[in-house]
C-alpha cells in the first residue's frame, strides 16, 4: 500500500463580503454566485454539474458551487471543491489553486470571500474533508448491502411524497396565478404585495427567474421534506452506525477530537473567550447528517443519504457505487485553515493514522466514553493542560493523544519494508515540530508565539491579545474573521505577505494546478474531457463519475472512473470543433 | 507538484519557504488591531452568512 496515496478531498463553503447594492436584491448572494462563476468561465473551461446542487466543474477537475437552502430567505454560500488528490502536498496544492481562481474572479466583481467556519450570530457552515475508506470487513460490507437493498421501499416512499409535494406546489403555481390575474382586474394598486406574498417578488418589474419562493412557503416546504425524510434518515443512520467505516471511525475519534490543538483555526466566542477552533464548539454528535435537524457532526454522512434520497432519483449508477467496498469518509470536525503548515498537517497527519488503522495498526487507542464532551474540553482550553478520563481510566491530555499517535505512526512507518517517500517522513516532521513547539509551550504560554505564521490559532489569539482584556467584543470579532479574508487586506495575508508565515506551495506549481487536473486521479479524465467538450456545438454536463456529452444527433455517457486513461474517442458526430487550451 | 517519491533535492526546492520578515510582527499585530477598530460592528453585519451551511 502506497502511504498517503488514497483519494481525499476538500470542500470549503466560503462566506461572502460585498456591498449588496451591488448585485442587487434580498438574492445578491445567487446572484454574486451566477456573476462569479461567469467571470471564472473566461479564464478557465467550465462544465455545468449534473445533480442537484447548482455548480460547474473546471479543467482542473474541481468545483465551484452555490450551498443554499435558504434561498428565498436570502442565504448562500459560495463552495469550493477541489479535484480529487493523492497527498497532502497535492491537496493543498488544489485547495490553493481552487481559492486563487475564486478569488480573481471575485475581485473582478466586487466581491471578497471569507474562508472561515462561522459568522459573528454563529451560523456555521466552512471546511469537509473526504477521504477514500474501505467499509469495514467482510460481515459489515455485507449488512451495508443488504441494508441498502432493505432502504429501497423507504427510498420510493420519500420520492412519492418528493413529486405529490412537488405536484401540490404545481397546483399552487396555477391557483395564485389565477389569484393575482384576478387582483389586477379588479384592484390593481394590490397587485404587487399580492405576488411579494405568493410569490416572493415582483415577476413583473423584477428578474422573475431569480424569484423562487415566498420565504414562508420556503420554510413550509423544508419542514415538510425534513418529516417525510425521516424515515429513511433515522434508517441509513442505523445502517451507517452499525455497518460502516466502525472501525475507522473507533480508532480515529481520538486523534480527531484532539487533533485542534494542532490544526484548529482558534474563535472568539460570544462571551469573549479565546477557544482553540471555530467549528469544533458547535459539534454535538459523533455520528449524522450535517444541518439536518441541528445535527453538527465528527463524521458527516450525508453523502450516503443524497446518493440514496437524491442523486440515485435521476441515476441507478450512484446507487449502484454504494455497494462498492471503499466508500468516502466525510469529516465535518476539521476548521478551515488559513496557514498551509496547518492545512498540510491537518490533512498528511489524518492520511497517514488512516493508513495505519487500515493497516492494523492503533487497536489500543484510547477510547473515551463521552468523546465530544472531551472534544469541547480540549478546545476550551488554550493552555492545553485539561486533560480528559479514558475508559480505563487514564487521563491523557489533546497533547498526549496526539503524541500517542505521532508515535505509532513512527512505529508503522519504521516497519514499511520497501521504505517511504520523503512526503511521508515530511509529515511525521512537521508534526513533531509542531506538537514540541505545543509541549514546550505548556510550560511557558508565551511560547505559542514561536507558532504564529505556523499554526492558525496561535497567530489568530497573538493578535486578538493585542486588543487587551478591556477590548470590545466587536474587534476582537473582527480580528477573528477578518483574519480569514481572502484579500490583501485580510490579516493572515498581511502577516504572510511580509515573510512571517511558511509557503508550501510556489508560484509555478500553483499556476499549473489552476489549469490542469492531477494525474493519478480520476479528475485527470473530468479534466479533460471538460476541455475536449466544452465551448463548442455540445452541451456537456459533468458529475464527479460521469458525464453526459449532448447535440443535435444525440448524447452519450462517458465514465470517468478509469482515471489516467484516455478518453475514449466519441462519435465523430459529437466531436467538438473548436479548439481548446 | 512533485510526485510523492520526491528526491531530497525537489525537496530543497519545494520546501517550505520562510523568507526572512521584511516587518517585525508587532508593527504588523498594531496595524491590525487599529484596522480592527474601525466599523467592527458594520463588518461583522456584512460578512455575515445566514443559516449557515453543512
Amino acid at each position: 500500500m502506497r502511504l498517503l496515496g488514497r483519494l481525499c478531498g476538500l470542500e470549503t463553503e466560503l462566506a461572502l463580503y460585498a456591498d449588496p447594492a451591488r448585485f442587487g436584491g434580498r438574492q445578491w448572494r445567487r446572484v454574486a454566485y451566477e456573476r462569479l462563476v461567469a467571470e471564472i468561465s473566461r479564464s478557465t473551461p467550465c462544465a455545468t454539474a449534473s445533480g442537484c446542487k447548482e455548480g460547474v466543474f473546471l479543467a482542473n477537475g474541481g468545483a465551484v458551487a452555490f450551498e443554499g437552502e435558504r434561498l428565498a430567505a436570502g442565504a448562500g454560500l459560495i463552495e469550493l471543491a477541489t479535484p480529487e488528490c493523492r497527498g497532502p502536498r497535492e491537496l493543498l496544492l488544489y485547495q490553493r489553486a481552487m481559492e486563487q481562481l475564486a478569488r480573481h474572479a471575485a475581485q473582478q466583481i466586487g466581491l471578497t470571500f471569507i474562508k472561515n467556519d462561522r459568522d459573528a450570530h454563529d451560523s456555521v457552515y466552512g471546511a469537509q474533508e473526504n477521504y477514500e475508506v474501505p467499509v469495514g470487513g467482510p460481515i459489515s460490507l455485507w449488512i451495508w448491502r443488504l441494508g441498502l437493498i432493505a432502504l429501497v421501499p423507504l427510498i420510493l416512499l420519500c420520492w412519492a411524497c418528493t413529486l405529490l409535494t412537488l405536484l401540490l406546489l404545481l397546483l399552487y403555481f396555477l391557483v395564485t396565478a389565477l389569484l393575482v390575474a384576478s387582483v389586477r382586474l379588479l384592484s390593481p394598486r394590490h397587485v404587487q404585495p399580492t405576488m411579494r406574498l405568493l410569490w416572493g417578488g415582483d415577476v413583473v418589474s423584477e428578474d422573475g427567474a431569480r424569484l423562487i419562493l415566498p420565504v414562508w412557503l420556503e420554510s413550509l416546504l423544508i419542514r415538510l421534506s425534513s418529516l417525510y425524510s425521516l424515515p429513511v434518515a433515522v434508517a441509513l443512520w442505523g445502517l451507517v452506525r452499525i455497518a460502516v467505516f466502525r472501525r475507522t471511525r473507533r480508532l480515529l475519534t481520538p486523534f480527531l477530537i484532539s487533533r485542534p490543538i494542532l490544526v484548529g483555526a482558534g474563535m472568539v466566542d460570544r462571551r469573549g473567550r479565546f477557544l482553540l477552533a471555530d467549528k469544533a464548539p458547535a459539534i454535538n454528535c459523533l455520528l449524522g447528517f450535517s444541518a439536518f435537524l441541528g445535527a453538527r457532526p465528527v463524521f458527516a454522512i450525508g453523502n450516503f443519504f443524497k446518493a440514496v434520497c437524491i442523486d440515485s432519483f435521476t441515476s441507478w449508477r450512484t446507487f449502484a457505487r454504494l455497494f462498492r467496498p471503499r466508500q468516502r469518509l466525510q469529516l465535518a470536525i476539521g476548521d478551515a485553515n488559513m496557514c498551509e503548515s496547518a492545512e498540510f498537517l491537518k490533512i498528511g497527519s489524518t492520511l497517514l493514522v488512516l493508513d495505519a488503522i487500515e493497516a492494523g495498526y492503533l487497536e489500543d487507542a484510547p477510547q473515551f466514553a463521552r468523546p465530544v464532551q472531551a472534544l469541547q474540553t480540549f478546545v476550551g482550553d488554550p493552555t492545553l493542560t485539561a486533560a480528559v478520563r479514558d475508559r480505563r481510566g487514564r487521563l491523557w491530555t489533546a497533547v498526549e493523544i496526539q503524541r500517542y499517535y505521532l508515535s505509532v505512526c513512527h512505529r508503522f512507518v519504521r516497519d514499511q519494508a520497501d521504505g517511504v517517500s520523503d512526503e511521508v517522513e515530511e509529515v511525521l516532521s512537521v508534526w513533531e515540530d509542531a506538537l514540541q513547539a505545543l509541549e514546550n509551550a505548556s510550560e511557558d504560554p508565551a511560547g505559542t508565539d514561536l507558532l504564529v505564521g505556523t499554526l492558525d490559532w496561535p497567530t489568530k489569539r497573538y493578535l486578538v491579545d493585542q486588543v487587551g482584556p478591556g477590548g470590545r467584543w466587536e474587534v476582537k470579532k473582527k480580528i477573528d474573521i477578518r483574519y480569514h479574508e481572502l484579500s490583501e487586506d485580510g490579516y493572515y495575508e498581511t502577516i504572510r505577505d511580509v515573510g512571517l508565515a511558511p509557503r508550501l506551495v510556489d508560484e509555478t506549481s500553483l499556476e499549473r494546478a489552476m489549469r490542469w487536473p492531477p494525474s493519478e486521479t480520476p479528475a485527470a479524465r473530468r479534466g479533460r474531457a471538460i476541455r475536449e467538450f466544452t465551448g463548442g456545438e455540445m452541451t456537456v454536463v459533468v458529475g464527479w463519475h460521469d458525464m453526459v456529452v449532448r447535440n443535435r444527433k444525440g448524447k452519450r455517457r462517458l465514465s470517468l472512473e478509469t482515471h489516467g486513461a484516455g478518453i475514449p474517442a466519441p462519435h465523430t458526430s459529437l466531436r467538438s470543433r473548436r479548439p481548446h487550451l | 507538484m512533485a510526485s510523492p517519491n520526491t528526491t531530497t533535492s525537489d525537496r530543497e526546492q519545494q520546501s517550505s519557504v520562510a523568507a526572512p520578515s521584511t516587518r517585525p510582527l508587532q508593527e504588523i499585530a498594531e496595524e491590525v488591531r487599529r484596522d480592527s477598530e474601525q466599523q467592527a460592528e458594520s463588518y461583522l453585519e456584512r460578512t455575515a452568512a445566514p443559516f449557515g451551511g453543512e
